[in-house]
């Protein structure tokens, strides 16, 4: 048996042990206990989860400390604050390649770009993991369900169309609608000559802006293969029958304009100055929510009676009245509903009782769900084109939409990392709203500055300093040479 | 890296000088993801950045709020997780290696105060056996001896 007789040393023992100490039953701090847990662990989801199939996800090991789920709330941010640089990029280079003093060449310079950039928010979004969930893949999106046909016929069909974006508050519920009218591309009809005609004079013959030059006497096999070749540039694409050109996005926003050598497009089979027909937006007609709450149908409605959404292409943005958007891709027509789960996210413990949890959702992010791309067919197609001029003007709505949608993630993401911030240092949660609370370290000079003061705080302040850091188990610090 | 000699300081280790070996670490790792980053090998630059990422997750938990200095370091790790996670997935050398040089200065620090002998901080936590304080350990509602929770006894590796 040992006799203690420095009992300032005993005192700093029983401190050390902090766990021991947080056991006493005089602690009256909620305990920081945290379990990240997934949608699996939601009674309401087992009940569903054999209708409906989704990804389940779950951390393997339960934490005792909320740091945990400020990594990952950092790390979502982290890879969100990169793309919200890309797609910042991006959006400068679409107002350089809208200014008319660009050839085609300098466009396509751009495009290349545009294109890479593309492709990198893509492969960052996969590289963003914590503890192999991936935080940008859908794998802590709020769970939603798109069914097709009605009644007893109507089945799952995750092809048909999928949420890319749903409201954080957004009540459960079913949204109904009907695909009246797919999005289109825009169309000129007209093409056809005889194989052996050569052309009459020498031009231009331009495309939405993008010039192909022809010189007197060429063969029209040879200007029409030049013609299928840069379409593409102009957005649109042809093929040899000479059957006109269709536009590469599908929608109202894009133009076909012909341009140049009235005769040379004559001898190609097309009148110059006829005018194209446009594409169409994706039409819902009716929509209505059905709240699981409230079992109310409501048509999604302004006050107008016009219907609460906007299109582009096969986008759809829909507003409800009480504010909540949901943002869809629709690739098929008829009758489907979009079945928004309560459940979906991760779910983290902060406090002791059931009820102290709080819900991280974070929807998937990548080139498709950002509106920059679209899988048609098993093709990759890219919708930022900005190698001519009303393909670049587009771009520069397409790029504010994107960073829209970040933005409004990146917020989300900062609101819970403030409120686990306080749980970890167990500030009173009253001042959650308030800077005050808070000493951001923001800047490299405002960091070197804190590190040299606490550096001499750690010095001066030794045995102190000491009870303040030093409580880490051995065993801990030994995984991190695994 | 030597995981061996690691292993046996880790062993032996007092509190403050397992905070000194984490803050090493992080040091490590990060010259580790540089090194790799200069070599353009991505998957190894991604590896060690999540190890200092590790470490760094590792100093916040053992923080004791009831500290005021606590707070402070707090701070100075959140603003380092960011950075990482800048360097992460910018790709970045400056961030990391702000980083590298913020740890650098605060290892500096706790090894200056490592030998601090105030009391039982000097004390291995892996020699402790079960202490028992006549006279000192009768809790606030009986006699009940005070015997704390052996986690500490013996170090399994």
């Amino acid at each position: 048996m040992r006799i203690a007789n420095n009992v300032p040393a005993l005192f700093t023992h029983i401190h050390l042990r902090r766990n021991d100490r947080l056991k006493a039953a005089s602690m009256n701090r909620l305990s920081t206990g945290l379990r990240i847990n997934s949608a699996r662990e939601d009674a309401a989801g087992m009940a569903i989860a054999n209708k409906l199939s989704y990804q389940l996800v779950g951390l393997e090991r339960a934490s005792d400390n909320s740091t945990h789920g400020i990594s990952l709330v950092q790390t979502a941010e982290g890879a969100l604050n990169e793309v919200h640089a890309m797609l910042q990029r991006m959006r400068q280079l679409a107002v350089q390649a809208a200014n008319d003093t660009n050839v085609t060449e300098d466009r396509v310079a751009i495009q290349n770009e545009i294109d890479a950039l593309t492709d990198e928010i893509s492969a960052l979004s996969r590289r963003t993991e914590f503890n192999t969930i991936k935080l940008l893949g859908g794998e802590a999106a709020r769970v939603s369900n798109v069914w097709t046909g009605v009644g007893a016929g109507a089945a799952l069909n995750r092809m048909a169309a999928h949420a890319t974006a749903i409201s954080e508050n957004m009540q459960a519920g079913t949204l109904h609608f009907n695909v009246m009218q797919q999005a289109t591309p825009a169309e000129l009809f007209g093409g056809g000559f005889l194989p052996g005609d050569t052309a009459a004079t020498s031009g231009l013959l331009k495309i939405n802006g993008v010039m192909i030059h022809v010189d007197e006497g060429d063969s029209l096999n040879d200007v029409w293969a030049r013609v299928m070749e840069d379409a593409p540039h102009a957005g649109v694409t042809t093929d040899a029958a000479g059957s006109g050109f269709t536009s590469i996005i599908n929608g109202s926003r894009p133009e076909i304009n012909l341009g140049g050598s009235e005769v040379l497009w004559a001898q190609l089979g097309f009148d110059m100055n006829a005018a194209f027909i446009p594409g169409e937006d994706i039409q819902l007609s009716p929509l209505f929510m059905s709240s699981d709450t409230t079992g109310e149908v409501a048509p999604v409605l302004h006050p107008d009676g016009t219907l609460l959404y906007t299109a582009d292409g096969n986008r759809v943005t829909i507003r409800t009245p009480e504010g909540h958007t949901v943002e869809m891709i629709i690739n098929e027509p008829g009758q489907m509903q979009l079945r928004i789960e309560e459940f979906g996210g991760l779910r983290i413990q902060i406090g002791p009782n059931h009820n102290m949890n709080m819900r991280i959702q974070i929807p998937r992010m990548n080139a498709e769900t950002l509106g920059l791309a679209e899988s048609r067919g098993g093709q990759f197609v890219r919708l930022m084109q900005v190698t001519h001029l009303q393909g670049a003007l587009h771009a520069i709505d397409q790029a504010d939409h994107a960073i829209r949608t970040v933005s409004g993630i990146r917020t989300r993401l900062g609101a819970y990392q403030n409120r686990l911030e306080h749980t970890v240092n167990n500030l009173d949660n009253s001042a959650v709203n308030t800077a005050q609370a808070r000493s951001r370290v923001q800047d490299t000079d405002m960091a070197r500055e804190m590190t040299m003061f606490s550096k001499r705080n750690v010095m001066y302040q030794a045995g102190l300093a000491i009870l303040g850091q030093a409580n880490q188990r051995p065993q801990m610090v030994l995984s991190l040479l695994q | 890296m030597n995981k061996e000699d690691y292993i046996l300081r880790i062993a032996q280790a007092t509190p403050v000088q397992l905070v000194i070996i984490t803050n090493e670490l992080m040091v490590a790792f990060i010259t580790e993801a540089l090194d790799a980053l200069k070599d353009s090998n991505i998957e190894l630059f991604d590896h060690n950045i999540n190890k200092a990422k590790d470490a760094l997750m590792q100093l916040i938990d053992g923080l004791d709020f009831e500290n005021p200095i606590a707070q402070e370091l707090y701070e100075l790790y959140l603003y380092a997780n960011e950075r990482l996670n800048k360097a992460f997935f910018a790709r970045d050398a400056d961030s990391a290696q702000e980083i590298l040089e913020m740890f650098q200065n605060l290892l500096e620090g706790w090894v200056a105060i490592e030998n601090t002998p105030d009391d039982r901080i000097a004390e291995t936590l892996a020699e402790e056996a079960p202490q028992v304080f006549a006279g000192l350990t009768y809790g606030r509602d009986g006699l009940s001896e005070y015997i704390p929770e052996d986690e500490g006894r013996g170090f399994k590796a």
